[in-house]
C-alpha cells in the first residue's frame, strides 16, 4: 500500500508541476452573458457577445478596486460562424471568453429566416453552452442586447423578462433544447420567443414574394430609435454599453416594460412568422400552456362592463380522428380561471351567472384559437401545433403517407374541431360586489 | 446504599445463560446458597469470571468449636478501609460465636449481626444471584461455614478525585460526570451502570518500567470472543516502557497506525463506555488516563453523541444526519469550493458568480495557493486556541479570525468568498462530535483539495472514490471499520443514520444468539383516562 | 467475504454505471422511440445469461472460474476459456477509462491531456482491486447510495423543472422487432458484462444460495433505473435528437436547469457518473486480475498492479479516440464479443459440468 500511495503522490506531483491545464482564475475569464447572431455580409454572420466585467459590478464595500466603471462591453465580429467569431472577439479580449454562462441567445430576424440549423447545432456540440438558454429572435440581434435596460446587464434583464413573460399567459419560454428536439421530431415545427421594441417601426420582410407583417396593433410604428436598429452605424469593437444611468437620467424612461414577447413560428430552422399577444394566445390555449394572464370578456349580464378572469391553468389534448378516410383534429382545452374584476352589483354565486360567464370564454377562447389556427394553417404553413406528431404517434402508417406533403398541402387544409370546456374555480376573495 | 429495587421494567440479564428457568419462577431467588463455604466462593467467583478485583479474606476466628467465615467483596468498588475497620476489627476481638452466648435460638449468622454493631444495617442473602448482585453494587459479604446464607452490607467506596463534568464531550442533557485517572475509580463508574454478572474485568500490567495497570472490561457473550482474545494477545505482546495514557496504548495495538482514520474511540464519559460495552465492544481502561478507549469502533461512531442515547428519537435522528452532513462539508467545503470557481464556475448562478468573481478582481494569489494557505492558518488558529491558557483564547479568536481574517480581505490578500467557505469548513468540523478524531479525519482534505484544483471535480470525485476505499479496507481486529454494525449487533445504514426508538431495537443478544429479537417487555402507552 | 447484498449493489452499480452515459440502446442502432424496449430486452437476456454463470459459481462455491474450468477441461483449455473471459474484462476496463476520459474532455475540460483523467482513475481502480473483494464490496454500499440518490434526484429534477415533453413512446414497434433487437445487442453485452463477475466473485460470495437471486436482482433494479432515465431521454430530447448525442444523458441533464440554485445539472451527474465508472473499472479490473490469478495460481493482488502498469499506456495513449470507442461498442462488435464470451466460455464449462454430473449420477 505504501507503494501505491508513493506513486499517486509522485503522480499528483508531476501534475502539480506541470500546470493545471483547465483551470482559469474566474477574475481572468470574461463571462458571456448573452449572445446574438445577425446576418452579415456575404453570407457572414455578425456575433454580438455581452461581455460581463464583474470587477464593475462589486457590491458591497470589498478590497477590490475596480479597474473600470464599466459594467459590460459588447463585441461585434464577422465571421461565417460563431466559432471563428468568437476567436475573433478573443483577439480584443484581454481574458478568456466563457461562453458557459449564456442564458439567452437572441438571433436577428434576417437570419432566421435564412435558416439557423447550423448555429445551433454550434450551440448543441459546443457542451459548455448550455442548452437550457432561451432563444429568441428580435429585428437585429445586436440591437436587443444594446438596448437600455432596468438592470445594468442586459443578460440579466433579458433572462428575468423570459422566466416572467409566461406569466402573461401571452408566450412561453423556449430553450434552444426545445428548439432542437421540435426541430428533429417529425410532424411539429419549432418555435422560438419573439422580442420587439414596442417603438419599433413596423416590420416588412420579403421572402418568396410573401408579406410578413407583425399584425398586432399594439405595436407602436415610429421610427427606429436611435441606438436601436442602426446595425449599420459604426460601432467600435468593444465599445461600452450606454449607461443606463446615464440614458434615464436624460429624462427618458426606460424601463423593460419597453419590450414586447411573442412568438416566432419556424418551418424546419427557418422563420415564418410571427404570433403576437392574443395570436401567441390563440396557440398556447390549442397546445395547453396559458400559464396565467388576464382575460376580458363582455358581461353577460349587459352592463357594457367588461369582466376580468385570470387564468389558474390550462391544458389540452389533441386527437387525431380518421373518419372515412378524412383525417381531422380533435382538440379539446380546458381552462381554469378564477374572476378577478366584476361590474358594480355582479353576484357571481348563481349558476345561471356562472354558465352565462362560461360560455362567453368558451366563445372567447375559441375564437382566439381559431384565429391563430387560420394564420398558422394559411399563412404561415407550418405545423407548430405538432399535429403530424400526433398523427406519428397513433397512426405511423398513415403518417409515412402523408408526411411527405404534410406543411405544404395537408396541413393548411386539416379539419380542427375544438372544444373548449372553461371552468371558472373560484370567485375570488368576494362572491359579489357590494351595491347600496 | 440500599440494594436497589428498580421500578417499571424489571432489568433484564443479558444472556439468558446461567439462568435457571425454575428459579426465575421462585421471585428471583435463584439458587440458593450452600452450606460449604469453598463451594460458595467457587461459586461466587465463577460466576463473575474470576475477576482481578474480587477479594476473598478469610478469617479464623477463636474459640472452639469455630466456624470458617470469609468476607467478600469486589475491591475496586469498595472502600477497603472500612472494610477492616468495621467488619474484620470486631470480628477479630469477637471472642467466639457460641451456640451458648446467645441462647439455642441464633444461628451463627445471628449472632454475626448482632455483634457488628457498628455497621448501619445489614441484609441478609440466600441466593447466589442476589449475593452476586449485592457484591456488584457494592456491598461486602460475609459468608460462614455451614450456613446456607450470607450477610452483606453497603461499604461503597467515594472517588479518590472528585468527578467532573466531561469536558471533551459536553452534552446539555444526560449525565455531568466524567472519567478520572484512577482506574478503580473508574471501574466503579462502569460497574455501577452494568450490574450483571457477565461484566468481566480483566487486568493486564504493561510496561517495563511503568508497570501501568490496564484493564479490559467488556460483557462475556456480548462482545465477540475472537475480537477478545486478538486484543489480549496484542496486549501481552506489547513490550515497551512507558504507559502513560490510552493514546499511548492506542498507537501499540492499533491496526494502521498511519491511517487519517481513528478505529479507537476514546471517551471520557462512564455512560458511553456502559452503553457501548452493551453493544459488544470492548472498553480499555489505562491507570493514569481519564479516557476509556472502545475498541473495535465503526466510523459511523463519528456522528455519534453520548446524547444520542437520551434525545427522543427523532431529534436525535435530525442531528446524525446534520452531524454527517457537517463532516462531509468540513472535509469538502474547501476543495469544492476552488473546483467550482476555477473549473466548473457555469454550475454558480450568474448574479451569486457575479459577486465571487468581482471579490475576486485584484487578489495577487491564484485560487488553489490562496486556499492552502487559509487552511493551514485556520488550524493554526484553532491549535493555538486550544493550547493557551482559557484567559488567552478569546484573544487568539479575535486576532485570528476578526483582525487577520477582515485585514487580509480588505488587504485583498484573500478572497472573502474563500474565507467564508474555509470558515464554514472549519465550524462544521466542530460539529462533530469528537473533536480529537475530527482533526486527523480532516486531512484528507488537503489532498482533496490538491486534486480539486489540478482537476475539477473529476479530481475530487476520484480522490474521494480512493478514500471510499482506503476506509473501506480498514479493519479493526478483525472486524472492518465501514461495518455498519457493532460487533454484537446487526444494523442497517438507515439505523445508523436515524435513531429507532428503544421499544423497536433489539436486545443485545450474546453472538450466539444474535437474532433480532424485539425488546420484549415495553410499557404500552396507554391512556389513564380512557374509559374502555 | 462480501454479502449476498454486497454483491448486488456491486454489479447494479457496475451495469447502471456502464451503461448510464452512453446509454447504447437510445444511440446505436435504430430503435428510436423504441429504445426503452431494448432496456427490457437487454435486461432479459443478461438475467438468463448471467444466470447460467451464477449457476456455475454456486455449483463450485469455494472455486473461481480460473479454478473449476482447469478441473472441468483440463489445464490448458480451461486456462484458455478464463482467459477468454478474463480478457474481456481487461479490454473493458480500458475501454471504459479511455472513454471516460475522452467523455470528460470533450465535455467539460478541453485543455486536460487525457492521461490526467484515466491514470488517477486506473490508479484508484488498482488500489480498490488490490485491496479486494472485501473493501470493493464495502465501498458499493456508499457508492451505490450516493450514485442512486443523485439520479432519482436528476430525474426528480427533469420532470419538475424540465423542458416541454416532445417526444412519446409511441408508436411501439411501428418499425417492426428487428431495430429494437439490435439496440438491445449491447447494451445485453455490457449488462452481461457486470453480471457475469459473478464468475470471478461468486468465490468470496458468503450466501451461495442467494447469489443467483442478488445477481439477477442487480440487473432488474439496474434495468429499472435505465429504463427510467431511457424514457425520460427519449421523451425530453426526442429519439431523433438522443440519438445524435455523444452522451444523451448528459445533454438531458444540461437542458436542466433550476434559476438561482443550480444551473447545470450535467457537471453534477457528470461527477456521479465518474463515481460509478470509477468504481465498475475497479471490479472488472479485479475480475480479470482474480480470474487471471486464479488460473496461472497467482497472487491476484500482484496480477492487478501489473495490469494496471500494462493498462496505463493503453489507456492515455492517442491512438484511440471517441470514433474507436463508438465503433467499439457498436452492435457487430459488441455482438460478436457477446457470442464469444457465451460460446467460448460459458458454454463449454456448463457442458463440460453438465456431463461430469450426469456420469457422476449415474
Amino acid at each position: 500500500m505504501r507503494r501505491v500511495g508513493l506513486l499517486v503522490l509522485v503522480f499528483l506531483m508531476a501534475i502539480g508541476f506541470s500546470g493545471c491545464w483547465d483551470s482559469a482564475e474566474i477574475e481572468e475569464v470574461a463571462i458571456v452573458g448573452s449572445l446574438a447572431i445577425d446576418k452579415g455580409e456575404e453570407g457572414m454572420i455578425v456575433v454580438s457577445l455581452e461581455v460581463i466585467n464583474p470587477g464593475a459590478l462589486a457590491s458591497g464595500t470589498s478590497g477590490a478596486i475596480a479597474e473600470s466603471p464599466i459594467v459590460s462591453v459588447m463585441t461585434r465580429d464577422e465571421a461565417y460562424s460563431i466559432p471563428a467569431a468568437i476567436s475573433s472577439a478573443q483577439q480584443r479580449t484581454p481574458r478568456r471568453i466563457c461562453t458557459g454562462l449564456v442564458n439567452t441567445i437572441v438571433v436577428g430576424q434576417a437570419l432566421a429566416l435564412e435558416g439557423i440549423g447550423e448555429y445551433i447545432d454550434c450551440f448543441v456540440r459546443n457542451a459548455t453552452v448550455r442548452s437550457s438558454a432561451v432563444m429568441t429572435t428580435c429585428d437585429t440581434g445586436a440591437g436587443l442586447l444594446q438596448r437600455p435596460f432596468m438592470f445594468p446587464l442586459p443578460s440579466r434583464t433579458l433572462a428575468g423578462l423570459y422566466s416572467t413573460a409566461p406569466l402573461s399567459g401571452m408566450t412561453k419560454a423556449v430553450t434552444v433544447s426545445e428548439f432542437l428536439a421540435k426541430l428533429s421530431e417529425p410532424g411539429i415545427e419549432p418555435i422560438s420567443l419573439h422580442t420587439v421594441g414596442r417603438k419599433t417601426k413596423d416590420v416588412e420582410v420579403k421572402r418568396h414574394g410573401e408579406d410578413i407583417k407583425h399584425t398586432d396593433p399594439a405595436i407602436v410604428r415610429e421610427q427606429p430609435t436611435d441606438v436601436y436598429t442602426n446595425l449599420d452605424a459604426e460601432l467600435p469593437p468593444g465599445s461600452p454599453l450606454l449607461d443606463p444611468y446615464k440614458e434615464s437620467s436624460s429624462g427618458e424612461f426606460v424601463t423593460a416594460t419597453t419590450i414586447n414577447i411573442g412568438i416566432a413560428a419556424y418551418r424546419g430552422d427557418k422563420l415564418v412568422g410571427f404570433l403576437d399577444d392574443y395570436e401567441a394566445r390563440g396557440y398556447l390555449w390549442t397546445v395547453g400552456k396559458v400559464e396565467g394572464g388576464a382575460v376580458e370578456i363582455d358581461d353577460p349580464g349587459g352592463s357594457g362592463k367588461k369582466i376580468a378572469l385570470s387564468v389558474i391553468r390550462s391544458s389540452s389534448s389533441i386527437k387525431p380522428v380518421l373518419e372515412q378516410g378524412a383525417l381531422r383534429m380533435e382538440v379539446e382545452i380546458h381552462v381554469d380561471l378564477e374572476t378577478r374584476q366584476l361590474p358594480m352589483g355582479t353576484v357571481v354565486d348563481s349558476g345561471s351567472f356562472l354558465d352565462a360567464l362560461e360560455n362567453a370564454l368558451n366563445a372567447l377562447i375559441l375564437r382566439e384559437a381559431r384565429t391563430t389556427l387560420n394564420k398558422v394553417q394559411k399563412e404561415l404553413k407550418t405545423d407548430i401545433y405538432g399535429f403530424g406528431n400526433r398523427v406519428y404517434r397513433t397512426n405511423p402508417k398513415l403518417w409515412a403517407e402523408l408526411e411527405p406533403r404534410w406543411n405544404e398541402e395537408v396541413f393548411p387544409d386539416l379539419e380542427v374541431n375544438f372544444t373548449v370546456k372553461s371552468r371558472i374555480r373560484a370567485p375570488g376573495a368576494a362572491y359579489g360586489v357590494s351595491t347600496r | 446504599m440500599k440494594p436497589r429495587r428498580s421500578f417499571g421494567r424489571t432489568p433484564r440479564p443479558i444472556g439468558t445463560l446461567g439462568e435457571n428457568k425454575s428459579g426465575q419462577k421462585e421471585n428471583g431467588s435463584g439458587n440458593g446458597l450452600e452450606a460449604d463455604l469453598e463451594a460458595n466462593l467457587r461459586a461466587i467467583s465463577s460466576l463473575l469470571g474470576n475477576p482481578s478485583d474480587l477479594a476473598v479474606r478469610r478469617l479464623a476466628l477463636h474459640g472452639e468449636p469455630q466456624p470458617d467465615i470469609a468476607v467478600v467483596y469486589l475491591a475496586s468498588v469498595v472502600q477497603s478501609q472500612e472494610v477492616s475497620l468495621t467488619v474484620i476489627e470486631p470480628l477479630l476481638s469477637l471472642s467466639h460465636v457460641s451456640h451458648e452466648a446467645q441462647g439455642e435460638v441464633a444461628g451463627p449468622l445471628e449472632v454475626l449481626r448482632l455483634s457488628l454493631p457498628t455497621i448501619h444495617s445489614i441484609y441478609e442473602a440466600r441466593s447466589l444471584k442476589d449475593l452476586t448482585a449485592a457484591l456488584l453494587e457494592g456491598n461486602v459479604a460475609i459468608l460462614v461455614d455451614g450456613e446456607p446464607a450470607a450477610l452483606y452490607f453497603d461499604a461503597v467506596r467515594p472517588p479518590t478525585r472528585l468527578y467532573q463534568v466531561p469536558t471533551s464531550e459536553t452534552t446539555v442533557i444526560g449525565p455531568q460526570i466524567g472519567l478520572v485517572e484512577s482506574v478503580d475509580d473508574n471501574l466503579a463508574l462502569i460497574r455501577a451502570r452494568i450490574r450483571h454478572p457477565r461484566l468481566r474485568v480483566e487486568k493486564h500490567v504493561i510496561g517495563r518500567k511503568s508497570k501501568t495497570d490496564v484493564r479490559l472490561v467488556y460483557i462475556e457473550g456480548v462482545a465477540p470472543r475472537e475480537v477478545v482474545d486478538e486484543l489480549r494477545r496484542r496486549l501481552s505482546e506489547i513490550d515497551t516502557d512507558l504507559i502513560l495514557d490510552t493514546g499511548m496504548l492506542r498507537d501499540l495495538i492499533t491496526d494502521r497506525p498511519y491511517s487519517p482514520f481513528v478505529m479507537e474511540r476514546m471517551t471520557e464519559r462512564p455512560d458511553t463506555v456502559a452503553a457501548e460495552i452493551n453493544l459488544g465492544r470492548i472498553a480499555i481502561l489505562v491507570e493514569g488516563s481519564p479516557f476509556a478507549m472502545l475498541v473495535p469502533s465503526q466510523f459511523f461512531t463519528l456522528i455519534e453523541s453520548a446524547e444520542d442515547y437520551y434525545l427522543n428519537p427523532l431529534s436525535a435522528s435530525v442531528l446524525k444526519v446534520l452531524r454527517m452532513f457537517a463532516y462531509m462539508l468540513s472535509v469538502l467545503a474547501t476543495p469544492l469550493y476552488v473546483a467550482i470557481v476555477n473549473f466548473h464556475f457555469e454550475l454558480v448562478p450568474l448574479p451569486l458568480l457575479l459577486n465571487i468573481a468581482a471579490t475576486q478582481e485584484g487578489v495577487p494569489f491564484p485560487l488553489p495557493f490562496a486556499a492552502f494557505i487559509t487552511e493551514v492558518v485556520l488550524d493554526i488558529v484553532r491549535e493555538a486556541g486550544i493550547r493557551l491558557p482559557r484567559q488567552f483564547g478569546p484573544v487568539v479568536s479575535i486576532f485570528g479570525a476578526v483582525i487577520l481574517g477582515q485585514s487580509a480581505v480588505q488587504a485583498g490578500f484573500v478572497p472573502p468568498g474563500l474565507i467564508i467557505v474555509a470558515m464554514m469548513g472549519t465550524i462544521c468540523s466542530f460539529a462533530v462530535p469528537r473533536a480529537e478524531k475530527a482533526l486527523a479525519y480532516r486531512l484528507i482534505r488537503f489532498p482533496l483539495l490538491l486534486l480539486g484544483s489540478i482537476l475539477g471535480f473529476p479530481g475530487i470525485t476520484i480522490g474521494a472514490v480512493a478514500f471510499v476505499y482506503h476506509v473501506a479496507s480498514l479493519k479493526t481486529l478483525g472486524i472492518p471499520y465501514a461495518a455498519l454494525y457493532a460487533p454484537g449487533q446487526t444494523t442497517r445504514l438507515s439505523r445508523k443514520m436515524v435513531k429507532v426508538s428503544a421499544r423497536h431495537q433489539p436486545i443485545t443478544r450474546p453472538l450466539a444468539q444474535a437474532d433480532r429479537v424485539r425488546q420484549g417487555e415495553v410499557p404500552e402507552p396507554r391512556d389513564p383516562k380512557a374509559n374502555d | 467475504m462480501i454479502s449476498s447484498r454486497q454483491l448486488f449493489f456491486t454489479i447494479a452499480l457496475a451495469r447502471i454505471s456502464a451503461l448510464l452515459v452512453l446509454l447504447p440502446v437510445v444511440q446505436s442502432g435504430d430503435a428510436r422511440q423504441d429504445a426503452w424496449i431494448a432496456v427490457i430486452l437487454a435486461t432479459a437476456a443478461s438475467v438468463v445469461i448471467v444466470y447460467l454463470g451464477t449457476y456455475l459459481a454456486s455449483r463450485y462455491p469455494e472455486k473461481s472460474l480460473g479454478h473449476f474450468a482447469s478441473d472441468l477441461l483440463g489445464k490448458p483449455m480451461g486456462t484458455i476459456v478464463t482467459c477468454l473471459l478474463a480478457l474481456s474484462f481487461y479490454a473493458l476496463c480500458l475501454i471504459r477509462t479511455r472513454l471516460m476520459s475522452l467523455v470528460l474532455i470533450s465535455h467539460f475540460m478541453r485543455r486536460t491531456p487525457g492521461w490526467a483523467l484515466a491514470v488517477p482513475v486506473l490508479l484508484t481502480a488498482m488500489y480498490g482491486a488490490m485491496n479486494g473483494p472485501d473493501t470493493v464490496g464495502r465501498a458499493s454500499e456508499f457508492l451505490f447510495t450516493i450514485m442512486i440518490m443523485i439520479i432519482v434526484g436528476a430525474l426528480i429534477m427533469s420532470c419538475i423543472w424540465g423542458i416541454d415533453r416532445v417526444g412519446g413512446l409511441r408508436p411501439v414497434l411501428s418499425r417492426g422487432l428487428r431495430p429494437v433487437l439490435a439496440a438491445s445487442v449491447p447494451a445485453t453485452f455490457l449488462g452481461l458484462v457486470s453480471g457475469l463477475q459473478v464468475l470471478a466473485l461468486g468465490r468470496f460470495t458468503v450466501d451461495k444460495r442467494r447469489m443467483t437471486r442478488a445477481a439477477a436482482l442487480a440487473l432488474i433494479v439496474s434495468g429499472l433505473v435505465l429504463l427510467a432515465v431511457t424514457i425520460d431521454v427519449l421523451t425530453t430530447l426526442g429519439p431523433t435528437q438522443a440519438q445524435m448525442y455523444v452522451t444523451p444523458v448528459l445533454a438531458l441533464a444540461s437542458s436542466i436547469f433550476i434559476e438561482g440554485t443550480l444551473e447545470r445539472l450535467d457537471l453534477v451527474l457528470m461527477a456521479s457518473w465518474l463515481l460509478g465508472i470509477t468504481f465498475d473499472v475497479t471490479t472488472l479490473l479485479m475480475s480479470s486480475a482474480i480470474l487471471i490469478g486464479n488460473s496461472f495460481r497467482l497472487d491476484y493482488r500482484k496480477v492487478a498492479f501489473v495490469l494496471t502498469l500494462l493498462g496505463i499506456v493503453p489507456v492515455s495513449h492517442r491512438f484511440t479516440d471517441i470514433f474507436t470507442m463508438r465503433r467499439l461498442h457498436s452492435i457487430p462488435v459488441t455482438g460478436i464479443w457477446s457470442v464469444v464470451i457465451v460460446a467460448g466460455t460459458l458454454m463449454p464449462v456448463l457442458i463440460a459440468h453438465l456431463l461430469r454430473q450426469r456420469k457422476g449420477g449415474s
